[in-house]
């Protein structure tokens, strides 16, 4: 993939990608810049591809650009979908001609500020230099390829053939359970200090016929991403972050059955992922494994079945994250932004 | 060769621009944006360093084992950014009645 004129793509996209990022953190519009970042993300997951690092790229693409750009977006609109409460203490659209005496700039502009930057030229320079022997690196070509030379050899005894699923849910599934327990806690979080939620108005007759065809393949997508994680580029993550789009196009458009919209429904779906991991460690302990040591007869299966309840956690997690609080409904049925962090639910 | 150091100076270079940002914005929302692109940055260079040089010409295969934390990574850096926006959201309901409490004081970003 990176043949003699690769060079020429790859140069390409790390320019959009730098130009696409500095216009995000200079813009004073933050829909806008909201929207340039959901850019930037898109063409970063090209760069993964580029970079031979396809489940990133998936990932980058379903979790990095599309669904923090919709986090972003919504809270600028004060967390409610269709919301006319106007933006109050944080300016949004507004150009800033016309900010009030209360507003500060955007920018400090300021001796120290290009101190600041003179600094940060200086560290990116010395990183530069620093990275860049690391890049022309393999003296020997045994000892500059030894941990992946490690982890490809001990494949077929993982039970995937996916190395990047091995490694995710076999060398290092340590990582994976306290990542899976982060995005927990992240959640409780959210949960603890929101308000209740927002309803949004149905969507227009376009959109409503789209989903119904769209929310169903994405179901399916997410599906077939999770069984292909074993062989092929996927997984849990990738595939619960469809899931979470779908639960979010739904969410958006107003079509959530009641129910669905207070935390109570979605409390076994947030604990899946961690309690099966925990289960599987446990079982192996009473096995006289060691901890996290899966057998290799049976690993394939245990890694599918931890995977399939990481699904379905990662997926609940990103909607919560989405839809920023799943407190319960005021009971009068609109959003209620006056009260400081209600505690509902 | 060429490929892999225009990635890994972009990807130092957008650190630095998301540091930049974090330092010299003032409203919290901005700086969240920034540190969201700082972390893509980061992952940027952890992907090109995973890219083991060319082997006589051939390409082997990439490192794993970076790709999966850099995977965690993008999860970990989306949850955190959900929390920010969560806490975000709390200090300007605060705010807001702080200032119907109290019209004086200015609206703190």
């Amino acid at each position: 993939m990176l043949s003699e004129l690769g060079w020429i793509n790859d140069l390409l996209l790390a320019v959009m990608a730098l130009m696409l990022a500095g216009m995000t953190l200079i813009s004073r519009n933050r829909h806008q810049a909201v929207v340039l970042f959901m850019a930037f993300g898109l063409v970063l997951s090209l760069a993964w591809v580029r970079l031979q690092a396809p489940d990133l790229a998936l990932a980058e693409a379903a979790i990095g650009a599309g669904l923090t750009g919709v986090m972003l977006l919504l809270a600028l609109n004060k967390g409610a979908p269709n919301s006319t409460t106007q933006p109050s203490a944080q300016p949004s659209a507004q150009p800033p001609a016309k900010h009030s005496a209360a507003q500060p700039k955007p920018f400090s502009v300021s001796p120290m500020a290009v101190l600041t930057l003179a600094l940060l030229a200086l560290l990116a320079a010395a990183m530069i230099s620093a990275a860049l022997p690391a890049l022309q690196a393999a003296s020997s070509p045994a000892e500059a390829v030894s941990i992946p030379a490690q982890v490809m050899a001990h494949l077929p005894q993982t039970g995937v053939s996916n190395p990047v699923t091995a490694v995710l849910l076999n060398y290092r599934a340590y990582d994976t359970l306290l990542e899976i327990a982060v995005l927990l806690a992240a959640v409780l979080g959210i949960l603890a200090i929101s308000p209740p939620l927002a309803l949004a108005k149905p969507g227009s007759v376009a959109v409503m016929s789209l989903m119904r065809w769209l929310v169903p393949l994405l179901v399916l997508l997410g599906g077939y991403l999770l069984w292909i994680g074993a062989k092929a580029p996927g997984g849990a993550f990738q595939a619960g972050a469809v899931w979470a789009g779908a639960a979010s196009l739904l969410y958006l458009n107003g079509a959530l059955e009641r129910r669905l919209l207070h935390w109570s429904s979605w409390r076994w779906a947030l604990v899946a992922g961690i309690g099966v991991f925990l289960i599987s460690i446990g079982l192996g302990q009473a096995m006289g494994l060691e901890v996290l040591q899966w057998l290799p007869s049976w690993a394939s299966w245990q890694i599918l079945l931890i995977e399939a309840a990481a699904t379905f956690s990662v997926a609940a997690a990103l909607s919560i994250a989405v839809f920023g609080s799943l407190a319960g409904l005021d009971p009068s049925g609109s959003s209620n932004q006056q009260t400081s962090g209600g505690k509902h639910g | 060769m060429v490929s892999l150091t225009i990635y890994a100076s972009s990807g130092i270079i957008l650190f630095c621009l998301g540091l930049a940002a974090v330092l010299l914005r003032r409203a919290l929302f901005d700086q969240l944006l920034a540190l969201n692109i700082c972390g893509a940055g980061l992952f940027l260079l952890m992907v090109t360093l995973a890219r083991s040089p060319l082997d006589n010409g051939e390409l082997t295969a990439p490192d794993p084992i970076l790709h999966a934390l850099v995977l965690t990574g993008i999860v970990v850096a989306v949850s955190a950014t959900a929390l920010g926006l969560a806490i975000l959201r709390g200090l300007a309901a605060q705010t807001d009645g702080a200032k119907h409490h109290n019209p004086q004081q200015a609206g703190s970003p």
